[in-house]
């Protein structure tokens, strides 16, 4: 990798590190769902600051070229964030189920309430 | 003072999505039969609400659409809420009669905990759906058969009862988009009996059926997908 290559990437990353950052600080993106893109840039970073290491894990795992390694890597992990935001939308969509169906017992209580001939108000 | 007599108390749970043309010729039939009923507004877009409003309906109005699923559960925690002993699924549709609801309690009164009013078992006749979805149904029987050893012949009916154990299973939790056959196999893993009973079924009144024919392919897939990793949980973990 040539020293601008590396410099472009290290920038890069430490931009995009401190962009999350940024966001968790001012409240619009949890900390909990940060941690996985922090240490996505943190391990680009280190890919940029230390190739001859990144290459040598590449050859010990049989990549030719350090490069191609490096991408497997994103790919891994920008796979791993995708499964845990569709694992994060199934809870959410459970949540808001049971919470419609909560309002809407709750609101019916309520109605139930307001018109004491109904048949459910004694109970 | 709560003495329990030997007659459970009943509650007829009828989801609606659009069903502004159907609802009220359902509801009557069942007060007409004495039964309590509760209508679920599925966030219908038609005057499905206004017209429940209109006659004074008992119903509950879900703010957002949660498809059929969601609002079926609805109807398990209102009948739990309410201290129901059963409750009985019927189409806001038409489609079921509700002259052989005396024939489901009379199964869950033998100690069923979930009833399936069926087409294919018994008696003939009545309205029995399109050829390719009776493969449909027979394929997903086999699947069922395949994961619990049950053989649930109308697996898709909707028209079903439920006792306490399985309102308060369904309850906490119950499969959302097409729940009817993954539900029998949760029943199933949970040890609830389930059993069928023969049922004659009319062609809907009006409106459309929620099923069309582009979408069947995807549903066939994700409820054979449902049916298979709802049963492996019981092969995995309980007994």
């Amino acid at each position: 990798m040539g020293v601008t290559l590396r410099l472009m990437l290290a920038c890069f990353c430490l931009l995009f590190f401190f962009a999350v950052v940024r966001l968790v600080s001012r409240g619009r993106l949890q900390l909990k769902y940060s941690l996985l893109w922090m240490a996505m840039s943190l391990a680009l970073i280190l890919c940029a600051v230390a190739p001859d290491l990144v290459g040598a894990i590449a050859k010990l795992l049989g990549i030719g070229l350090a490069s191609n390694f490096v991408f497997l890597v994103g790919f891994v992990i920008l796979l791993g964030i995708c499964l845990s935001l569709t694992v994060i939308v199934s809870w959410q969509s459970r949540d808001i189920r049971q919470m419609i169906q909560h309002l809407a017992l709750i609101e019916k209580r309520l109605s139930d309430a307001d018109d004491p001939s109904d048949r459910d108000a004694t109970d | 003072m709560d003495i329990h007599d030997d007659k459970p108390r009943v509650l007829l749970v009828v989801p609606a999505y659009n069903e502004e043309g159907n609802i009220l010729s359902v509801v009557r039939q069942i007060t007409e039969a004495g039964y309590d009923y509760v209508v679920i507004n599925d966030g219908s877009t038609d005057g499905t609400l206004r017209v429940c409003q209109a006659n004074g309906l008992n119903c509950v109005d879900l703010p957002i659409n949660l498809g059929i699923g969601g609002a079926v559960q609805t109807g398990h925690r209102y009948a739990l809420e309410h201290g129901y002993d059963v409750d009985i699924q019927v189409d806001g549709d038409g489609q079921h009669d509700i002259s052989y609801v005396p024939r489901l309690l009379e199964e869950i009164g033998r100690g069923a905990d979930l009833v399936i009013g069926s087409r294919f078992v018994g008696e003939s006749g009545g309205f029995r759906s399109t050829l390719l979805r009776r493969i449909g149904i027979k394929w997903l029987e086999g699947c069922i058969r395949f994961v619990t050893g049950l053989t649930i012949t109308d697996c898709t009916s909707g028209f079903r009862a439920s006792g306490r154990r399985a309102m308060s299973l369904f309850a906490s939790s119950y499969p959302c988009d097409y729940p009817e056959p993954e539900s029998i196999v949760t029943a199933h893993t949970h040890s609830l009996v389930v059993r069928e009973v023969p049922v004659i079924m009319r062609e809907r009144q009006s409106g459309t059926s929620s099923i069309n024919a582009l979408r069947s392919v995807y549903y066939m897939v994700k409820v054979t997908l449902a049916v298979l990793i709802e049963g492996m949980g019981q092969r995995g973990g309980r007994k």
